[in-house]
């Protein structure tokens, strides 16, 4: 036995157990560190900002393309028909509420990005920022509301990305319903092999994980979009607002020209949301007189049909040219209507030329459209009827113009008298196209409300105001950042941005609210700086600032584009 | 006990050692190869770190200087290479690691990945579409046209496929082939994996490496697999992430 017991055959069967698990305890300490929470969480939350980073600006690059209708709108979540197809990360064209489904990594550009579990990123967006089908348009600006439930309470978040974590089973409790999770490789995947409890119901939750809920989720606020969304907005302004702007009364029949345009005054910064965006007399600062006379406008106190409307007072008149007039006669059968009747005479084609004074319009932005006057003539009144052919206008101090519509009637010949009546109806002082929501360059800014948030600035001498020898000059222009050689500027607009202070409380009077530094100060000078986005004011740093100038008329020397920021 | 001492001098029979040595080698032999393969990924993981690393960098490098970098040729040593305003060698350069503060460097200047193979890096350097004004060339690598041009402009050249095959000098051929579209990617990192120096001999690595504007991505694979070996990695930036790290900075519009 003791000799037996000598062999040794045991110390190598413990050698080898000893081998053995020495051999497994190194390989599984290679791995351990992955199974560490900490470490997985750290390696989502790179990855979550990394996809939060490529949301945000994809939203602006999107947003400053013209063409882009709802700029600001986040892209949807992956269509479910594209999971596990050669099409995976291409997001769904539409998506209604609730829009949550995994990130259109394709879309914006980005690798497959996926958690520490291996598992690719899930994305809600609130209510407002996607599009939930191609007949609806939404309203972004800088005072929309983020209405994503996070956390029990409707907060400032537009969207969350979610890390799903590894597959876990759920137990029942709380907002949490009992579910198995798994995951199929095959589409259209069910939201609650992914996510769990609150995430999965829309209620949100950025809560540590636990024994049934290992989602990782982050937040993308209305102030981390915002920014850059007023960024695009700014450029296309710029590029599709400003030369609308500048064409309005700048034109041969307006008696004015490109090289010397005149501009409507403002309205009083008074709060945007409620403000009837009627321009006033001697008023150089303030919002866009951007009242609207459209009958489609509704409820919005800046409609009206009767601001821009006929000077009762004055005329209105008829002459001809190309014939003769007998017993014309003229009145406004009531405010909305000049009407001028009588009989003319003449070979070939007369033009009858009804003259008017129309109020305030100076103070909104209208375009003539002589083709809303009708002319009935015939030789018994009446048995034909045509409508204006051209126009043109000319200003006065007080805003108001002198407004000439002319029609062509055929002349019957030498003493043959043929019965006429002209009618013109407010229809004949028009909306400008930059009113128009539908407009395909211009209707995103009406739409989206972005005009609630433009200071506009103009050069009283660049108004109807310093008529006749009105246009500003090297003293009396707009200035801005102190640029040398100085640029005269006529007309410029400030985007104001999202309220610094508390943007749960827009929109209101308070002009400090809307612009900061030398652009508050109801001066002629204005700036652009970097933005800034602190919390705490500090006028060494002119911190905090989100002021965006959009210059909109200048004098040469032209200014350079884009404008170079003050430090 | 002449005989018992005998006994305590014999030692092990030749079976029994034969015996004891297959078993050791046995385990020693599976313990290396799991070892092995844990250090495989260890470099895979730490390549993807400064992968990670050199993106962020040339996105702070963006934010200071307001253009991206030009990459490093193979006779610039880690700095950026131009020729005049443009880049010496936009799809087939070398992440400019002296430009961007790149730290793991080989002797020569370059940064490289957990291999010591040199971290590549391409840039868009055609002329971008989309532009509002211009656009006045080049582009992304020239701060001020960056800004004049205008942040509608997007990239016109990277693209990332699936695979080499059926992709032409310029596009990725079929459209199911795609990883990104033509108008997104500004700038993308890879490092060409532990195949680096030998060459993978597959034509969806060599498709990385021939200095177009036509890239190869996807998981790896193994020798023999139809394209050939693939084990390189690879990040990039798009132009949305680029604008809005610009945007914040208040470098642009």
């Amino acid at each position: 036995m003791g000799r037996r017991a000598q062999r040794g055959v045991a110390l190598i069967a413990l050698l080898a157990v000893a081998v053995m698990a020495i051999a497994y305890l190194l390989t599984s300490r290679l791995n351990a560190a992955s199974r560490f929470v900490g470490i997985d969480r750290d390696s989502n939350a790179m990855v979550l900002a990394r996809a939060k980073r490529a949301l945000i600006g994809y939203m602006a690059q999107q947003a400053a393309l013209s063409g882009e209708n709802n700029p600001g709108h986040l892209p949807c979540p992956e269509a479910p028909a594209n999971f596990g197809t050669t099409n995976e990360g291409i997001e769904s064209a539409f998506c209604a509420a609730p829009a949550v489904g995994r990130l259109p990594w394709r879309t914006l550009g980005l690798e497959k990005l996926v958690d520490a579990a291996g598992e690719p990123l899930w994305y809600a967006i609130s209510t407002g920022w996607h599009r939930p089908n191609s007949m609806t348009t939404l309203t972004i600006n800088s005072d929309s509301p983020g209405q994503l439930n996070l956390n029990g309470a409707t907060s400032d978040v537009v969207a969350v990305i979610i890390a799903p974590g590894p597959a876990i089973t759920v137990q029942a409790g709380g907002p949490c319903a009992a579910w198995s999770q798994a995951r199929p490789a095959a589409g259209p995947p069910d939201l609650r092999n992914y996510l769990e409890c609150g995430n999965v119901t829309g209620s949100y939750v950025t809560s540590s994980p636990g024994n049934t809920f290992n989602d990782q989720v982050l937040r993308v606020s209305v102030a981390d979009i915002i920014p850059a969304l007023e960024a695009a907005v700014a450029d296309r302004m710029q590029r599709e607002i400003a030369p609308a702007l500048r064409s309005v009364y700048a034109a041969a029949s307006w008696g004015t020209s490109a090289g010397n345009p005149l501009y409507p005054f403002a309205t009083p910064f008074a709060n945007p949301g409620t403000s009837n965006y009627r321009g006033v007399n001697g008023t150089y600062q303030g919002l866009l007189p951007f009242t609207s006379s459209d009958a489609a406008c509704g409820a919005d106190p800046r409609c009206t049909a009767n601001f821009v409307t006929w000077n009762t007072g004055v005329g209105p008149t008829v002459t001809a040219s190309g014939g003769a007039l007998i017993a014309p006669s003229c009145s406004f059968p009531n405010a909305s209507t000049a009407r001028c009747t009588g009989i003319y005479v003449g070979a070939g084609t007369v033009t009858l030329r009804m003259s008017a004074r129309a109020s305030n319009l100076a103070m909104a932005l209208r375009t003539l459209a002589p083709g809303n006057m009708t002319v009935d003539y015939g030789l018994v009144p009446y048995t034909a009827s045509g409508s204006g052919t051209s126009s043109s206008g000319t200003f006065n101090t007080d805003g108001s113009a002198n407004l000439t519509l002319n029609a062509d009637v055929p002349g019957l010949g030498a003493g043959i008298n043929v019965f006429f009546r002209l009618t013109a109806d407010l229809g004949v002082i028009a909306d400008h196209a930059l009113l128009n929501p539908a407009n395909p360059t211009t209707g995103w800014f009406v739409r989206n409300e972005w005009y609630r948030l433009v200071y506009y600035a103009v050069a009283q001498q660049s108004t109807p105001n310093a008529l006749p020898a009105y246009g500003c000059d090297s003293t009396n222009c707009l200035r801005y950042n102190g640029v040398s050689p100085p640029r005269n500027i006529r007309s410029l607009l400030v985007l104001a941005g999202q309220s610094l202070s508390n943007p749960a409380a827009r929109p209101n009077g308070n002009l400090a609210d809307y612009l900061e530094y030398d652009n508050v100060d109801l001066g002629t000078r204005y700036e652009q700086r970097p933005p800034r986005a602190s919390k705490v004011s500090n006028p060494a740093f002119n911190a905090p600032f989100n002021d965006r100038l959009i210059l909109v008329d200048w004098i040469a020397p032209n200014p350079t584009f884009p404008v170079a920021y003050l430090p | 006990m002449p005989r018992s001492h005998i006994w305590r001098i014999r030692g092990f029979t030749l079976t029994e050692m034969a015996v004891v040595f297959v078993i050791i080698s046995l385990l020693l032999a599976s313990a290396m190869y799991t070892l092995s393969a844990q250090t495989d990924q260890r470099n895979i993981d730490e390549t993807r770190r400064r992968l990670e690393a050199a993106r962020e960098l040339i996105l702070a490098f963006a934010v200071v200087n307001s253009r991206l970098p030009c990459p490093a040729t193979a006779a610039s040593n880690g700095a950026e290479a131009f020729t005049g305003a443009n880049c010496t060698s936009a799809y087939g350069g070398f992440l400019p690691a002296q430009a961007i503060g790149f730290q793991v460097v080989d002797a020569a200047g370059f940064a490289v990945d957990a291999w010591q193979n040199r971290i590549r890096y391409a840039v868009s350097g055609a002329a971008p579409i989309g532009c509002a004004v211009g656009p006045t060339l080049p582009h992304f690598i020239n701060a001020t046209n960056l800004r004049t041009n205008g942040i509608t402009c997007q990239p016109n050249d990277l693209v990332v496929c699936r695979s080499a095959t059926g992709i032409t000098a310029t596009t990725c051929g079929p459209a199911t082939n795609i990883v990104t579209n033509q108008n997104i990617v500004v700038a993308l990192v890879f490092g060409t994996g532990k195949n680096g120096t030998s060459g993978g001999g597959g034509i969806d690595e060599a498709a990385n490496t021939n200095g177009d504007q036509v890239f190869v991505w996807h998981t790896p694979t193994p020798v023999g697999a139809a394209n050939g070996e693939f084990d390189d990695q690879m990040t990039w930036i798009t132009v949305g992430e680029l604008y809005g790290k610009l945007i914040a900075a208040g470098l642009l519009p």
